[in-house]
């Protein structure tokens, strides 16, 4: 696993990302369908989760870090069910019952004591989700290539956001699945087919956000004015929507690098607002 | 059989070493002020980083004509740990290491007493871990028992050491950069009540 933690970490980003690409090629190759492809996404969560914390958790899971694995885990399976099945109408409201079931699961052990942070939690995994899932003005390849995009942003931006909240596990786990995403993303430019089916939401989706629920629910210890920037970017669809200019560019290869350019400017925004309010000596 | 009687014999003799003849019995309070809990960990076959913790209690029994007899019961606050480092104290504290919040507290249950020379002995006993629990076997040096001249309350002393793996606990983050093997040292004084 390399004698550094960098190594370690290069070795993770590599591993899991070349498999996706691998994987989400074979399934182009082979035309298994959407919803099979679109497994790859959550595919790359749960190798992300194993190469972070170096395990599969024990089931039942003990513990919030532990239980992230199996939200992702059932999430992955119910989307690809959902969509295998056809029902979008279910998948849509799975979409809205994972945040809400996760922030209550992950959050059980201060149910009594802090009902309203739970409570805020859910609504704003639930409101992710809404956010993520609205059309965002292109074709439904193109709509479900933003959607990963945005994920992998969001997700690389709240990596130094997790370490200095006391998570350098989930740091890891960010950036080995946003580069994962990311790899997933080329075999879609030239084809019609969304990327981002049901499974990519409630496995891909609903694991990052389950594991800000353990960072920010559990740990405790994330800059909340840092998370509510980097929330921004899912606000980046509803404002790319209405750019003129942006809608104009031909090409959805720049269509694509000009939103994900609008992306990372809240992402960034947020990571400087991290390294600016931590105050000690990071050990190396 | 004769195992049997040799493990009396010893029961004895380790019985009659500690008593000084009036002791009994007697269930004493962990005194935090006399005892640390200190644990050593690798640091990329560089170092050892050494972490404290700074808040635990407990009580045991120690019974002088009996030491098989003993118990044991010790809590350790995990929001207590510390290794000289606040990111990485956090960090341990969190929901990936220790998990704090849903597990506040590190315990250890005595189970079984058995003396193995003159002044020492092993106790195996019940270790929980972030809501995981695992056996561990305690090696246990006893120190001393009597009257502390200060405040004339009845002390006993032991010194005990043993090495738990962190991965046992379901800590698998790093290993080969952070050692598995995590030694642990004890110093306790107990006040008799």
């Amino acid at each position: 696993m390399g004698n550094s933690p960098q190594d370690a970490l290069l070795f993770g980003i590599v591993s899991v990302a070349l498999t996706a690409f691998a994987l989400t090629g074979l399934c182009r190759v082979s035309r298994l369908g959407v919803a099979w492809s679109g497994s790859i996404i959550p595919a790359a969560f749960l190798a992300a989760y194993v190469v972070a914390y170096n395990k599969v958790p024990a089931f039942p899971p003990i513990g919030a870090a532990n239980k992230v694995f199996f939200i992702a885990l059932a999430g992955a399976l119910v989307g690809l069910a959902a969509d295998l099945a056809g029902r979008p109408r279910l998948a849509a409201l799975l979409l809205l019952i994972q945040p809400l079931a996760a922030a209550l699961y992950i959050g059980q052990s201060r149910l009594g004591e802090a009902p309203l942070e739970i409570l805020v939690a859910a609504a704003t995994g639930v409101g992710v989700m809404i956010l993520l899932r609205r059309e965002m003005g292109g074709t439904a390849a193109e709509d479900g290539m933003k959607r990963g995009l945005l994920l992998a942003i969001a997700s690389l931006g709240f990596a130094p956001i997790a370490l200095l909240g006391a998570s350098s596990t989930s740091l890891q786990l960010c950036v080995i699945f946003a580069v994962a995403v990311l790899a997933t993303l080329p075999w879609s430019i030239g084809t019609e087919d969304d990327p981002f089916g049901t499974s990519a939401f409630l496995g891909g989706a609903g694991g990052i956000i389950s594991v800000v629920y353990a960072v920010t629910l559990i740990t405790r210890k994330s800059d909340l004015l840092a998370l509510a920037t980097l929330g921004l970017i899912f606000f980046v669809p509803e404002v790319s929507r209405r750019m003129q200019w942006l809608a104009g560019f031909q090409g959805r290869l720049t269509r694509l690098m000009g939103f994900a350019f609008l992306c990372a400017i809240p992402a960034a925004c947020a990571v400087t607002i991290a390294i600016f309010s931590y105050g000690s000596s990071f050990p190396i | 059989m004769f195992k049997l009687t040799r493990a009396r014999i010893l029961s004895a003799a380790f019985a009659a070493v500690l008593s000084p003849g009036q002791l009994q019995a007697k269930t004493f309070d962990i005194d935090i002020v006399h005892s640390n809990i200190a644990f050593f960990i690798d640091h990329l076959g560089f170092s050892r980083v050494i972490g404290v913790a700074r808040g635990f209690e407990g009580t045991f029994e120690f019974d002088t004509a009996n030491p098989e007899a003993s118990s044991l019961d010790v809590k350790v606050k995990v929001a207590s740990i510390s290794t000289n480092n606040t990111q990485r104290d956090s960090d341990i504290q969190g929901a990936d290491w220790f998990n704090a919040t849903e597990f506040p507290d590190i315990t250890f249950v005595g189970k079984e007493f058995k003396t193995t020379g003159a002044k020492s002995g092993t106790i195996l006993g019940n270790l929980t871990i972030a809501g995981v629990t695992q056996p561990a076997v305690l090696d246990v040096v006893f120190n001393k028992e009597g009257e502390n001249p200060w405040d004339k309350s009845h002390v006993v002393g032991f010194s005990a050491e043993t090495t738990v793996k962190r991965s046992d606990f379901g800590m698998k983050a790093a290993l080969g950069m952070i050692g598995d093997d995590v030694k642990l040292y004890i110093e306790i004084e107990g006040r008799g009540r």
